[in-house]
């Protein structure tokens, strides 16, 4: 992307009181957000998006810790507060968490379809939607990882479930254009392979003549109980901005959407808001190898797999940079260092699981958004296999020790009979597993009556007209996938019924 | 050089001879008969008292021995040198049994007379009697005669009647001057003393009864007196005629020639105290509410002999023709009780506790010294080397592994219940009726919490630490309740000057007036004390200590709970497993958010740590 692209305004730039006005106002640059402008704005309709975060610096190789300062929400830490303190990252910066995830694309699938219309009364065109599907893998090229740009640890993880006899493991499927497996992907692709919305369609939207004011954050929406006028925005000078529009199209975010509309009241016109949060809480086992292979070259995230028995438990690569993986490590002093010492030959695999219930999201005056959240039993079952045989597949390409992912004495088993002694389900337990979660969805979800959802199956909110709600929080969640070609089809279905 | 002999030192009417003499005459030679166990208090007194030692000498002796227990060769020098013997000593407790009272009052004076008897130039006996060696006698009881009553009220009254029998008998053969003083009280313009009986019962009573019964019933009376008499006019009046060659086989009442009724005494006495008049009650009442306060045991509650009371009853009066004849003739004045009542019931209310608790203060602050040395090194090695220190706690000091334990499951119980026992203490702890006043909520507030904190922590202290074989803490925590329970007496007073404040030993106790030195005669200037202090200005007069202590106590368990914050928990009462789980896993323990200030330092230091080149180079990543 260009250091300054045509159409677009900075925040820094903006001082003292400012109005604009415009056919439709976005605010978020998300896939969500940026799925919508670029066919609205294809469509000639006069759109103005709105985003609270930077522009991505090209090619600064940032190191991993300033990435996320600079993009990610919170640095970084933000996280459900109770009963478990579960970490859920998200992006802050022009393109959203495409920016600052691993680029995986999966189709929705099927059965979702089906649950949706069940449960939520919301029938999609499922014809129209494979279609925009099969654009959205053009636009985004998407295609399957090949196997020598993986991660060794996937690699790793694939060799091992060979040997276990477990078959249905397959690449992943990216959106990337000239990857050279930098094993950055979380922290901003250094040479702008990964196509992320600041790459792909936001440029495009802005060819077409949208606007966009970045490092501005939308306070509130300015409405009369019935109708919603305008949005309050606050640059990051300090001034005020008042954006009018006819229509606005709220892109915030699964955590960040519900909390806007809180603040903006609409906590009485819509009871749904905040609740049915779905995250796939994920973990990853951590196994020293018997030689020394650098997993951190090469894409963390190429491999996954899913047993038929455990359909909720989802497996996928992962991988972090040795100075977060210090972080990620819940050692102190001998501990970490004994195995930060050994982190070239470490491997690791990760998972997640489809949340069994709902967490909720509350807004108190002042404070970032509250979560509640626990694991079940159920989750509990499925991270207990997912370790287990995650180990176990390590172990099976001759691992020395693998790390589990919790609090316990039984954390370091150093063979599979070890494993299998010592590692009892009964050593679960919600708040002694060390878990972070990915995809925030459904805080804002579409349903067919204001008790379930809070928006239509084309994202208008129930109650006003004029706005639509395009991100994940509409997304009724859990998926069991990564939720971002699902968000883009449906933002992009939504702002094609909008023009 | 007059060499005189003086029993009865160190005394309250001794002393106040001592340093009135000494202020008149200037070659008198003291010889000092001292119990053994005391000498070395006298000789510190003396000195207070600025007496050179060419002025007096101190003999180990008891009065109860044949030659008052002395030497030969020093008996022998005394007896050879003495013209004027001041005999004081008596046992002067009411409630003594009759042979204690038998063997010093009347034994005792014996010797001293067998004693005297051998002194060949002895001009002058000067025996110190009572005006209660009338016992019951009614009426107008006269200075010259001596006569049987029928009963007496208790056993010191009884043995000193017989001890002036006896020095009467001797009278003809020894010049004698028998002195009979009434109730001695402090100075008349200080109001200092260092004895406390007799009408300081009375203002002792008063100062828990005022906070009890609003209305007071006075239970004095008409036709009885209350005689008491200050003891610088007392000592005057035997410094005078005692060294003077006058009045010799005459008998003294020094006594208040014009004395208060006992209700006359009640009132002021009251009013002084309270603030409040009481009011007076029907003669049949009050007689019925003596004889209830007699027959219970008033002394466990109150600290009022109930033999005290039988004084309210007393109906002789005292002629003082002697003693107006001696005042004419030294330029004494008699003394107006309007007048010295005043000085001497505030010092009463301000003094009485500190002569009672001076020495277990003393034995407090030395306790808080220790203390708090010990928290203030505990406090510092965790600024510097805090795992090192919650290690060593966990070690030996339960503190820190049972802060650990309370803060994970148990904070909030023991909280709770520390917060009720707090309002006990906090209420207890209050001189007056509590809800006065809007502020005196604020400021109970204040001592409530505190004091709940108070309790909570050396109550944990004491429990968890007794039996999980903490042995510091468990030391600490009864040491806190100990001291708690024993020196919740020097609280309760109308003046407060003893700040106890509820944190126990960590924080020194705030002592306005130093004991030590407001205690004697010597003080320098008048104490000046602006009245009963009103309860609110105590109070708030307290307010930045409450503060101040509630901030650095803050501080400090701040700094207390630090190791459970520091995932150093203790590991002694760990099973294996616990403590491996505990030892290595600071970030995703139960309540994580309490300690997410660790947590969030250790995932930044581990970046920061682990993002340098050395380590990047050495797995091989640059």
């Amino acid at each position: 992307m260009k250091e300054r692209p045509e159409g677009i305004l900075f925040g820094t730039e903006i001082t003292g009181y400012r109005k604009e006005s415009c056919e439709i106002c976005v605010i978020g640059s998300g896939p969500g957000g940026a799925a919508a402008a670029e066919v609205l704005a294809r469509a000639g309709h006069d759109v103005l998006m709105i985003e609270e975060g930077p522009i991505p610096e090209k090619g600064a190789r940032l190191t991993p810790q300033k990435a996320m300062q600079r993009y990610y929400r919170d640095s970084g830490f933000f996280a459900t507060l109770w009963p478990v303190q579960v970490p859920i990252p998200t992006g802050r910066v022009f393109g959203g968490t495409s920016v600052i995830n691993s680029g995986t694309c999966f189709h929705t699938p099927e059965r979702l379809f089906d649950r949706w219309e069940r449960d939520l009364g919301v029938a999609f065109d499922r014809k129209a939607w494979r279609e925009v599907e099969g654009e959205l893998d053009e636009d985004l090229h998407v295609s399957p990882c090949p196997v020598e740009r993986m991660s060794p640890s996937d690699r790793i993880f694939a060799e091992g479930l060979e040997r276990l006899g477990l078959s249905g493991g397959k690449p992943l499927s990216r959106c990337e254009d000239g990857c050279d497996g930098q094993g950055l992907c979380c922290f901003v692709c250094p040479n702008e392979a990964k196509q992320a919305m600041h790459l792909n369609l936001l440029p495009r939207a802005l060819e077409q003549g949208m606007r966009a004011i970045v490092e501005t954050r939308a306070l509130g929406l300015i409405h009369d109980g019935a109708r919603v006028t305008g949005v309050v925005c606050q640059t990051s000078a300090g001034a005020r901005l008042v954006v009018r529009a006819k229509r606005f199209i709220l892109a915030m975010g699964a955590l960040e959407t519900p909390d806007f509309l809180l603040k903006s009241g609409f906590r009485r016109r819509y009871p749904a808001i905040g609740r049915n949060l779905a995250i796939h809480p994920a973990s990853k086992v951590l196994a020293e190898m018997p030689e020394s292979i650098g997993a951190w070259k090469g894409v963390p995230q190429a491999y996954c797999y899913e047993h038929p028995d455990y359909p909720d438990v989802h497996f996928e690569g992962i991988f972090l940079p040795p100075s977060l993986g210090s972080a990620s490590i819940p050692f102190l002093g001998s501990d970490l260092c004994d195995w930060m010492g050994v982190y070239d030959r470490l491997s690791a695999f990760g998972f997640y699981v489809s949340d069994s219930q709902y967490g909720r999201l509350i807004r108190m005056p002042g404070m970032r958004p509250l979560i509640r959240y626990t694991l079940t039993e159920k989750d509990l079952d499925g991270f207990y296999f997912a370790i287990k045989t995650v180990a176990r597949a390590h172990f099976a390409m001759g691992a020395k020790r693998v790390l589990l992912p919790i609090a316990d004495p039984s954390d370091v088993c150093s063979s599979e009979d070890e494993l299998e002694q010592r590692f009892r389900r009964e050593n679960m337990h919600p708040k002694r597993v060390y878990s972070m979660a990915f995809h925030p969805l459904g805080t804002c979800r579409f349903a067919g009556s204001l008790d379930k959802g809070v928006v239509d199956q084309f994202g208008r909110c129930h109650r006003h007209d004029n706005v639509f709600i395009c991100d994940g929080s509409a997304v009724a969640g859990p998926l069991g996938v990564n939720p971002q070609i699902t968000i883009m089809a449906f933002s992009r279905l939504a702002a094609r019924h909008m023009a | 050089m007059k060499h005189i002999l003086l029993t009865g030192f160190p005394g309250l009417l001794s002393e106040e001879l001592l340093r009135s003499s000494r202020e008149v005459h200037s070659d008198l030679f003291w010889h000092l008969v001292v119990l053994p166990e005391e000498v070395a208090g006298a000789t510190a007194r003396l000195r207070e008292l600025d007496f050179s030692v060419s002025e007096y000498a101190v003999y180990p002796g008891d009065i109860t021995k044949a030659n008052l227990g002395l030497p030969e060769e020093d008996a022998r020098r005394i007896q050879a040198e003495v013209e004027t013997c001041f005999h004081l000593a008596a046992q002067t407790d009411i409630s003594a049994s009759a042979r204690d009272a038998h063997a010093v009052n009347v034994w005792g004076t014996c010797q001293v007379i067998e004693f005297v008897k051998a002194c060949p130039n002895v001009r002058r006996f000067n025996y110190v009697s009572t005006c209660y060696v009338s016992g019951t006698l009614e009426g107008e009881l006269a200075e010259d005669e001596l006569p049987e009553p029928a009963s007496f009220r208790n056993e010191h009254e009884r043995s000193k009647y017989e001890a002036e029998r006896i020095v009467r008998d001797h009278m003809d053969t020894i010049p004698t001057t028998i002195f009979r003083p009434a109730m001695i009280v402090g100075d008349s313009q200080r109001g200092v003393t260092t004895k406390y009986d007799g009408p300081y019962i009375i203002i002792r009573f008063f100062r828990w009864g005022q906070r009890l019964f609003y209305w007071m019933p006075n239970l004095g009376s008409d036709d009885t007196w209350l005689n008491t008499v200050p003891v610088d006019f007392a000592g005057a009046v035997l410094r005078d005629v005692g060294l003077s060659d006058e009045f010799v086989g005459k008998t003294l009442h020094v006594a208040d020639p014009h004395p208060p009724t006992t209700a006359q005494a009640w009132c002021a006495f009251y009013h002084q105290i309270s603030g409040r008049t009481c009011f007076g009650i029907s003669p049949g009442l009050r007689k019925l509410k003596l004889w209830a306060m007699h027959h219970f045991p008033l002394d466990l509650l109150t600290g009022m002999p109930a033999r005290s009371l039988d004084y309210l009853e007393h109906r002789g009066r005292y002629q003082t023709s002697n003693l107006e004849e001696a005042c004419t003739r030294f330029g004494l004045r008699t003394p107006q009780w309007e007048q010295f009542y005043p000085p001497v019931i505030k010092f009463a209310l301000l003094h009485r506790k500190y002569a009672a608790n001076a020495a277990l203060i003393r034995e407090f602050r030395l306790w808080c010294m220790t203390f708090r040395v010990l928290y203030a090194l505990t406090a510092l090695g965790f600024l510097f080397f805090p795992g090192a220190v919650a290690r060593f706690l966990t070690m030996f000091d339960g503190a820190g592994g049972a802060a650990t334990m309370v803060t994970d499951n148990l904070l909030y119980r023991p909280l709770g219940i520390s917060l009720v026992l707090g309002l006990f203490v906090a209420v207890a702890s209050l001189e007056r009726n509590p809800f006065q006043k809007p502020l005196h909520i604020l400021i109970i507030g204040g001592k409530f919490l505190s004091a709940g904190l108070y309790f909570f922590f050396a109550a944990y202290c004491a429990a968890f630490c007794l039996f999980l074989g903490g042995l510091v803490d468990g030391f600490i925590g009864v040491t806190h309740l100990l001291f708690y329970y024993r020196l919740r007496r020097v609280r309760p007073m109308a003046g407060g000057e003893i700040d106890w404040n509820p944190f126990g030993l960590l924080f020194p106790q705030r002592f306005v007036l130093d004991f030590t030195e407001t205690m004697t005669p010597a003080l320098a200037e008048p104490i000046n004390i602006p009245g009963v202090v009103s309860n609110i200005r105590e109070h708030v007069r307290q307010l930045p200590f409450v503060i101040r202590y509630g901030f650095v106590l803050s501080c400090y368990y701040i700094l207390l709970i630090l190791p459970c914050f520091s995932g150093y928990p203790p590991y002694f009462l760990m099973s294996e497993a616990q403590r491996d789980r505990y030892l290595r896993h600071a970030q995703n323990m139960p309540n994580a958010w309490l300690r997410l200030p660790l947590i969030f330092v250790k995932m930044v230091c581990s970046l920061y740590l682990y993002q340098e080149a050395p380590y990047l180079r050495s797995i091989g990543a640059i």
